[in-house]
């Protein structure tokens, strides 16, 4: 097996093994979204129509799960990422498996708020 | 310790330079406050953040020109040097580790380039 299709294998796997195929998953779908932001970018020395055109089409109730899955994948990237630190600096190592389970609520609080101030944003509300 | 730690999660640290690791850890805890930061900017100031008088007031003035700047090559090291990373732990990566530093190397160069040209255009 290729060593990226291991990555979506879960069977056998250890909850620590899954966090760290994700954060690889989840650091690849950023690093492309971070090439279409900057490509994105582009319209605003195009111009007010130009800028204003791509926002009307991406800034639209259609797009809003594509940011909303797009905002766990950073928040997920994010809150592991500052695991792994703790980790690496051999803190909170006792307790590693509270802090992963903690983390991952961590996540689904801030991804709900989140998503819930987008919805808000997009719909106008 | 951290050598004690799940081998599987150790693959980044293991294929990267020591210096490439403590920056990637340094570059995630700067992007972590950075990235919320302009997150918040754009979605929960107010519904006209993106408004293209506003974009192109922040992009014009100096605190946000700094303030894109880091965040443009933080984001553009810590993303680059994580897809090397990824890359060096293949067979192709282990094999050919140059073609790889050097795509990566570019990859962030073009990134950052672009990034600031932006910034420098306001």
């Amino acid at each position: 097996m290729v060593m990226w299709q291991k990555w979506f294998s879960v069977k056998g796997k250890s909850l620590f093994s899954i966090a760290f195929s994700l954060h690889r998953l989840t650091g690849v779908v950023l690093t492309i979204y971070l090439c279409m932001h900057l490509a994105y970018l582009t319209s605003i020395r195009m111009g007010k129509e130009v800028f204003e055109s791509f926002i009307a089409t991406t800034v639209t109730p259609q797009f809003l799960i594509f940011d909303i899955l797009l905002v766990l994948a950073g928040i997920y990237h994010g809150v592991n990422g500052l695991r792994l630190i703790l980790h690496e600096f051999g803190l909170t190592y006792e307790s590693r498996k509270s802090i992963l389970y903690v983390s991952v609520a961590i996540v689904l609080i801030v991804w709900l708020i989140a998503s819930y101030r987008m919805y808000t944003f997009v719909m106008g509300v | 310790m951290a050598n004690e730690i799940n081998k599987e999660e150790m693959h980044t640290k293991r294929v990267l330079e020591p210096l490439a690791w403590i920056f990637q850890l340094i570059s995630g805890l700067i992007l972590t406050v950075l990235v919320t930061f302009h997150f918040y900017e754009t979605h929960f100031v107010s519904h006209e953040a993106m408004e293209y008088e506003l974009v192109v007031s922040r992009l014009s003035s100096l605190g946000y020109k700094i303030m894109y700047a880091l965040l443009v090559f933080f984001v553009a090291f810590h993303a680059f040097n994580g897809v090397r990373a990824i890359l060096l732990d293949t067979n192709f990566g282990a094999k050919y580790p140059q073609v790889v530093n050097s795509l990566c190397f570019l990859a962030f160069l073009i990134a950052f380039g672009y990034g600031s040209l932006l910034l420098l255009v306001f």
